[in-house]
């Protein structure tokens, strides 16, 4: 049997709500994922005008055109939040590719939403860009003790909700409190603007 | 925090990442919908055509199983077509000697009183597959010469 013909018997065996509830969730999954790229520059990568609901339109298009195999036993709502972050993920990388491409032969540029063959994270910044920018932060946010201290123990290595929480000293809520600010601040135009002023 | 010195750059912006956006969290439908509505993110029109998908994809499904049963007949009536398909009791009658050459034995007995009940389709059937066994009995005798 096909991917279509497997993809879409299964889809047509779901439940609505089913449905309607990955959905919902993969929207929010896909907003999220755009937003942490967009701080650090990718927004520039996504087609002009498309949102995380977009994203999701064109996943689930290509899995009922068979064009990702949905594995058995594997849920739908899981295989939807899945493949939506590859998706993003291989957005951004072709984008990305075509960028450079591009700017070494003056090629055309073009958006190629086909979606991803895997999960593959992509690290869109290289080591050193990544170094950078978690400095440029960190120097941003001077002055704001808990948002600074967070910066500063990711810096000094702590990847871990518990490790940040212990190594800063903060409370759960106070912790929750500084991502919800520090989240706006990378959101913002300043931050943009310290951002595009030192890639300039 | 074992690993903190061997944490690459690119390791510690996904925690961020991690961290502020909760992109590895998978939220609850009520989170996601008041989420998704905070951010203006209206996903009802995705849903309704999500949901028109899911009635078509029913109607294809069925569509493709109908198809597949359709051309399975077609295959056993080209077979039949190519054979000139006798009476019923000439049939039953060729079967009986068919049966009593290929394998006269007390196997054939027992087929043979089966098949005195069987109904028309089941009959054409055994035809089909008398007509295979012979040809693979022919088969056999020319390779023994």
């Amino acid at each position: 049997m096909n991917h279509k013909v497997n993809n879409l018997e299964k889809f047509s065996l779901l439940e609505e709500t089913e449905i309607v509830d990955a959905i919902e969730k993969a929207v929010c999954i896909a907003s999220r994922t755009i937003e942490a790229r967009f701080w650090s520059g990718n927004h520039a990568y996504l087609p002009d005008g498309s949102d995380a609901r977009d994203i999701v339109h064109q996943v689930l298009q290509g899995i009922l055109e068979g064009r990702n195999n949905w594995v058995e036993g594997v849920n739908f709502e899981t295989f939807l939040i899945q493949t939506v972050k590859g998706y993003i993920s291989n957005i951004l990388q072709k984008k990305e590719h075509q960028i450079t491409s591009h700017l070494e032969d003056s090629g055309e540029e073009g958006v190629d939403c086909t979606p991803p063959s895997d999960d593959t994270p992509v690290k869109a910044l290289n080591e050193q860009e990544s170094e950078e920018i978690l400095l440029k932060i960190a120097y941003a946010l001077e002055g704001k003790i808990e948002e600074e201290s967070i910066i500063n123990a990711i810096i000094e290595g702590c990847l871990k909700r518990k490790e940040i929480i212990s190594h800063t000293g903060l409370s759960s809520k106070q912790y929750d409190n500084a991502l919800k600010r520090l989240k706006r601040f990378l959101l913002s135009e300043k931050w943009q603007k310290i951002l595009n002023f030192h890639h300039c | 925090m074992s690993d903190q010195d061997s944490s690459t750059s690119q390791q510690k912006i996904e925690a961020l990442n991690s961290e502020v956006f909760d992109i590895n969290h998978i939220p609850t439908v009520k989170e996601a919908v008041e989420e998704n509505k905070a951010k203006g993110l209206d996903t009802s029109n995705l849903k309704q055509w999500a949901l028109e998908q899911h009635t078509q994809a029913a109607a294809k499904v069925k569509l493709e199983k109908i198809k597949q049963q359709r051309l399975a007949q077609e295959t056993q009536i080209k077979g039949m077509v190519s054979q000139p398909v006798p009476s019923i009791e000439d049939l039953k009658s060729w079967l009986l000697d068919k049966l009593h050459s290929l394998a006269p034995n007390e196997r054939a007995q027992v087929y043979c009183r089966d098949f005195e009940t069987a109904t028309e389709e089941d009959l054409i059937q055994m035809r089909e597959d008398i007509l295979a066994l012979e040809k693979l009995s022919d088969q056999d005798s020319q390779n023994e010469f």
